[in-house]
């Protein structure tokens, strides 16, 4: 768990050092939080989820991003065993749908029109993805 | 067991300081994010002299407004932290004159309008954000344009044909914003994907990260069309 909460460190502070500048960064949070989904439990999922919400909400009120940024790691960790003995399978289909789902749901409208950056954005969150694998197979080793 | 309801207590916890206790977000990410707060007169100082560029640039379709008699400086609390929005929580909202559709300006240039108020905050989405659409005109001749928002805004709609240098001044002409607030300049045109019009890149003289104070033109009610 202990490990689990120095990624989503480094997680936060790179998405708000420098996202929105272009390298990529905006959904850092996101995407480490549906990788450690594949080998955390529920609960575990939901503490970090809500205490990154808590860091990252903008405004007073709730939005959908915040209930995104929550909900769907928690889905992810609930149908983690849908792949059994097949952990890459699993990972990349949680990220896939995951990342996808959160561009659908908190904004539609942007997903009307594929503009370059938001090519970009999703292809770094892959990237991200990638360098997140090495860690949470280690966690999900560890963890058995 | 014990373990769980260890989480299950501290995801109670955390719920509840999120709900009771957003601000402490908003001062951690403005800790990592760093940046010096501008103060009121450097700001009014910087608005004064960039109308003198401008006047010295001798654009005749229009006047620059004088500065806004009925204007409120606000501090900016928070950026929206994810991608392809761009949104900023100012510490003003609806108890302290804010409204919906007022426009808001850096420097003296237009940089969005407030999308929602809350008792003591509001939020604006800026020409940053990639939903962001204003109808505008360059330069001396009054160039129609429509510039789109994003990490990068562009002038897309420019007629073919139309004469846009490099360096003439953009300004607002939408019917929701006051006519003629600044808002950049052409950086370098191009053709349009369909052929059909002019696109051109736009250069911003500031980033959204150095954006701590702006000013809201509480007087401006957007007309209702």
């Amino acid at each position: 768990m202990l490990a689990a909460v120095f990624l989503c460190v480094i997680a936060f502070l790179l998405q708000v050092r420098f996202g929105g500048s272009g390298f990529g960064f905006e959904n850092t949070v996101l995407v480490t939080l549906i990788a450690l989904a594949c080998v955390l439990d529920v609960l575990q999922i939901t503490l970090l989820g809500v205490i990154a919400a808590w860091f990252l909400n903008w405004q007073p009120g709730v939005s959908a991003e915040i209930v995104l940024l929550v909900m769907i790691p928690v889905l992810v960790s609930l149908l983690k065993g849908t792949f059994p003995g097949l952990f890459l399978v699993g990972y990349w289909a949680a990220v896939i749908l995951g990342v996808g789902l959160w561009y659908v749901v908190a904004d539609f409208r942007i997903m009307t029109e594929v503009s370059p950056a938001l090519v970009r954005e999703i292809a770094l969150s892959f990237i991200w993805a990638s360098v997140c694998i090495v860690p949470i197979r280690i966690l999900a080793r560890d963890s058995r | 067991m014990s373990g769980k309801y260890l989480l299950g207590f501290l995801t109670v916890i955390a719920v509840l300081l999120a709900a009771l206790q957003p601000g402490f977000g908003f001062w951690v990410r403005e800790g990592i994010q760093g940046g010096a707060t501008v103060s009121a007169d450097e700001l009014r100082s910087e608005n004064a002299a960039l109308k003198a560029q401008l006047a010295r640039r001798e654009i005749a379709q229009y006047q620059l407004p004088d500065f806004p008699k009925k204007a409120t400086l606000v501090e900016v609390y928070s950026r929206y932290p994810f991608g392809l929005k761009s949104e900023l929580l100012v510490n003003a909202g609806e108890k302290d004159g804010m409204r919906v559709g007022q426009p808001a300006l850096f420097h003296g240039m237009f940089v969005g309008v407030i999308t929602r108020v809350f008792d003591h905050a509001a939020t604006i989405e800026t020409i940053f954000d990639a939903r962001a659409k204003y109808a505008v005109r360059v330069g001396k001749k009054g160039v129609d344009a429509l510039l789109e928002g994003g990490n990068e805004p562009h002038l897309t709609l420019i007629a073919n044909g139309a004469e846009i240098e490099s360096g003439a001044a953009i300004y607002s002409a939408a019917p929701s914003v006051p006519y003629g607030l600044a808002i950049g300049a052409v950086k370098e045109g191009r053709a349009g994907r369909s052929g059909l019009f002019q696109e051109s890149t736009v250069t911003i003289p500031y980033g959204i990260g150095e954006i701590r104070v702006l000013e809201i033109m509480t007087e401006y009610a957007s007309p209702s069309l």
